[in-house]
């Protein structure tokens, strides 16, 4: 062992001094025009950070059109995103708009890197998926503009299905049924998977559920993540995984796919930006893998999730709302932009705009999905997502926190009804240490 | 008489006078930028920190989603990371990991340097090398290298113990820790053996030759004049070791993303990464590190001090 390891520190001042030159560069082309007040006259220049593949493309197209709105785009990592945009915020020479994934959107507003567009944005409203929109709002203000959604589903094999003799399960009870059968014809093989690195999809199971985890009342955050939807959520798949029925794996592990490829995992509930994952990673399955809606509790009254999805925010600092939100509203819901961004092999993204859920692009048939239209799967979810969902501004926090409980589950060391109340003690306490108003349902 | 020594120190004297000046800001020409860079990427930095750890983010306006402001909190940040049990099994985790891993990895770099050293031994060029190789690699890389070697889907080694009826679960809660303490012996035993070989290298030769003259063996001399010659060198790396101990943190990292037995608070680093990167908490991120870095000064000088007395003794 040595003195050198790179210590937290180094990295951050490291990532900082990366981001100021950055930012120092792509400031240098902008600081002419964009100034207020001349927004109106000559044209000006908007910076954007995102992170979706081909985006360059998409915004090539735009700056052709639009000679008196040049956009002036950066790639940046997604999960380098929040570090590099606070320390732009703070220093003064943050751009105009950004990437942030949905789940951030209210620790950004909370922590002041966003800017109030309310007034501005309302207008383009009505091109958005209603629920979308609501993630871009905090207690009614406006600060961005939706751009992809991942609406839950249920991939499965087809062939496997068949083979076991078993039909896709509609409802959870179904899906416990299948399970267990399963389990029985075949002791090598599981249904379906739960993993401790990818809180999102427990806490989209809980949205499906009609649970929120969090809510206003006046001044004060209401925490709810140990309300009934989520318990009854959480007692489902405790039974689960305490009958063996189905297996704990972590998603993002490089091991992940190989219980697909050994035909030992026979189905994948998450959202729409998978597709493109599975087909790439299990491609020798080509053609037995389908897309089905996702069981429900209820069948009178159906209600999908949400996991994932990302907005075109407005950062503070940004003097060209008005141009700003013209392209960021073009960008989400055009056709020529959303056949760059929406190509399966292109930005592979799911768009959160209502009339761009009829583009071709987003329309097609998928030979690895058998040629099945998996599209219009994920147009009924999208179109089937819970409206009461929430975010609360300590989203980070809630994430490490459930990650580590999922992990101690996985360890039998507790179980995952014991462990909300533990994540919500660590969301109430990150709150309070913040001096904000919280109190528990 | 005086009127004419004063006449002839007088010039005498002002030069040198201003010779002193010149050699002053020859002096501060020279220093100058040692200094400015010393203040500026080493002293600063500490300093900022320690200031930052004195205050914490406090959200405002209503749902505190106006904004943050930072804020004067004393100690309280000091409060948060000492009560925490986090931080502290972190710490334990450490300390355990410490206690077994470089005794163990010093020992290992001994018997290699001794190895190397002793007359015997052929193509000692190639083989320091070889020892050292893992230094060179990038800590992420080895990290990642050895994570596939864990992973029981694809590692040759687990299949190999398969084979003769073992199951060890090398990312299990239980034995994690010490999959982590291979990597870092992996990676630093050559190191160390080279502090050690170079030691041993300054032993003056005549020494070997009297003592093989009154009949010592190859292990006499080893034990009896090469150990106790490379005892600083030993120090040396046992303080290094004890300082990496503490800021245990690339291995875990890298092991977290396919372990369950790894949270994202393992170590104390990673509780202070974590408060940093996704609590976005700075005050307690600082705090944590200040406490890590005091620790760490603290337990290398009193293991320098007990083993330099117990040399000297």
């Amino acid at each position: 062992m040595n003195v050198t390891r790179t210590s937290p520190r180094a990295l951050a001042a490291f990532a900082a001094m990366a981001c100021a030159c950055a930012t120092v560069a792509g400031c240098s082309s902008s600081s002419g025009p964009a100034k207020p007040g001349s927004a109106s006259s000559g044209p000006v220049t908007i910076q954007y950070w995102g992170w979706v593949p081909d985006m360059d493309k998409a915004i090539a197209i735009w700056n052709q059109q639009n000679p008196n709105i040049h956009v002036d785009y950066s790639q940046i990592v997604s999960n380098q995103a929040t570090t590099k945009i606070q320390a732009a915020v703070q220093a003064g020479n943050a751009p105009c708009l950004a990437q942030v994934s949905d789940d951030s959107m209210l620790s950004y507003v909370a922590d002041g890197l966003l800017q109030d567009v309310t007034g501005r944005a309302a207008q383009y409203q009505q091109n958005y998926l209603g629920w979308a929109w609501n993630q871009m709002q905090a207690d009614g203000h406006t600060y961005g503009m939706p751009q992809d959604t991942g609406p839950t589903v249920f991939y499965y094999r087809a062939d496997l299905f068949k083979k076991y003799g078993i039909a896709v399960p509609t409802t959870w009870a179904e899906y416990a049924a299948d399970a267990q059968e399963i389990k029985q014809k075949d002791p090598s093989a599981v249904l379906g998977t739960l993993s401790p690195d990818d809180p999102g999809m427990f806490q989209a199971l809980a949205w499906q559920n009609g649970a929120t985890w969090w809510s206003t009342q006046g001044n004060t955050w209401v925490s709810d993540i140990t309300g009934s939807q989520t318990q009854q959520v959480a007692s489902y798949w405790q039974g689960l995984i305490n009958s063996g029925d189905i297996k704990i794996v972590d998603r993002w592990a490089p091991t992940f796919y190989q219980d697909m490829q050994k035909s030992t995992v026979l189905s994948y509930i998450g959202a729409a930006w998978n597709a493109s994952l599975i087909a790439q990673n299990v491609a020798s399955e080509s053609g037995d893998w389908r897309v089905a809606q996702m069981p429900v509790y209820n069948t009178s009254a159906p209600a999908t999730a949400n996991s994932g999805g990302s907005a075109v925010a407005v950062l503070k600092g940004c003097s060209n709302v008005a141009a700003a939100l013209k392209f960021a509203n073009w960008l989400d819901t055009s056709q020529a932009s959303m056949n760059i961004l929406a190509s399966p092999s292109g930005g592979g993204l799911y768009p959160a705009s209502t009339t761009a859920l009829d583009y071709p692009v987003v329309n097609q048939n998928v030979a690895f999905y058998g040629g099945q239209n998996i599209y219009g799967e994920f147009k009924q979810s999208a179109n089937e997502v819970s409206h009461n969902w929430n975010w609360g501004p300590v989203q980070t926090q809630v994430y490490t926190a459930l990650g580590n409980e999922l992990s101690s589950v996985a360890l039998n060391k507790s179980t995952l009804t014991a462990s909300l109340s533990s994540v919500q003690q660590t969301a109430v306490s990150a709150l309070r240490s913040k001096g904000i108003s919280v109190t528990t349902k | 008489m005086s009127a004419l020594t004063r006449r002839t120190t007088g010039p005498e004297r002002a030069p040198r006078r201003t010779a002193v000046k010149r050699q002053r800001g020859v002096v501060a020409l020279f220093v100058g930028p040692f200094l400015a860079l010393f203040l500026l990427v080493f002293a600063a930095p500490i300093v900022y920190s320690a200031i930052q750890s004195l205050y914490a983010e406090r959200a405002s306006g209503p749902l505190g989603l106006g904004g943050i402001t930072s804020r004067f909190v004393g100690f309280a940040n000091f409060s948060t990371v000492l009560h925490s049990g986090d931080y502290w099994h972190g710490m334990a985790r450490v300390f355990l990991f410490g206690i077994v891993q470089v005794p163990f990895m010093l020992c290992a770099a001994l018997a290699l340097a001794l190895a190397l050293d002793s007359i015997a031994a052929r193509g000692v060029a190639a083989f320091r090398t070889v020892f050292f190789l893992p230094y060179a690699i990038p800590g992420v890389v080895a990290a990642l290298l050895w994570s596939y070697l864990y992973l029981p889907q694809i590692s040759p080694y687990t299949k190999l113990l398969g084979v003769i009826g073992l199951h060890p679960d090398l990312l299990g809660p239980g034995l994690v820790l010490w999959s982590i303490a291979n990597i870092t012996t992996w990676t630093y035993t050559g190191y160390n053996m080279l502090i050690i070989l170079s030691s041993l290298k300054t032993i003056p030769q005549e020494l070997f030759e009297a003592a093989r003259i009154d009949g010592a063996s190859e292990w006499q001399i080893a034990w009896r004049i090469k150990v106790p010659a490379v005892r600083r060198a030993l120090v040396l790396a046992g303080v290094l070791s004890i300082i990496g101990t503490l800021q245990l943190f690339t291995e875990p990292t890298v092991l977290q993303g396919i372990s369950f037995g790894v949270s994202s608070t393992y170590t104390p680093t990673m509780y202070a990464f974590t408060a940093a990167f996704s609590n976005s908490d700075s005050g307690v991120a600082s705090a944590g590190s200040i406490v890590v870095a005091l620790l760490a000064g603290v337990l290398s000088v009193v293991y320098y001090r007990f083993t330099m007395r117990k040399a000297d003794a």
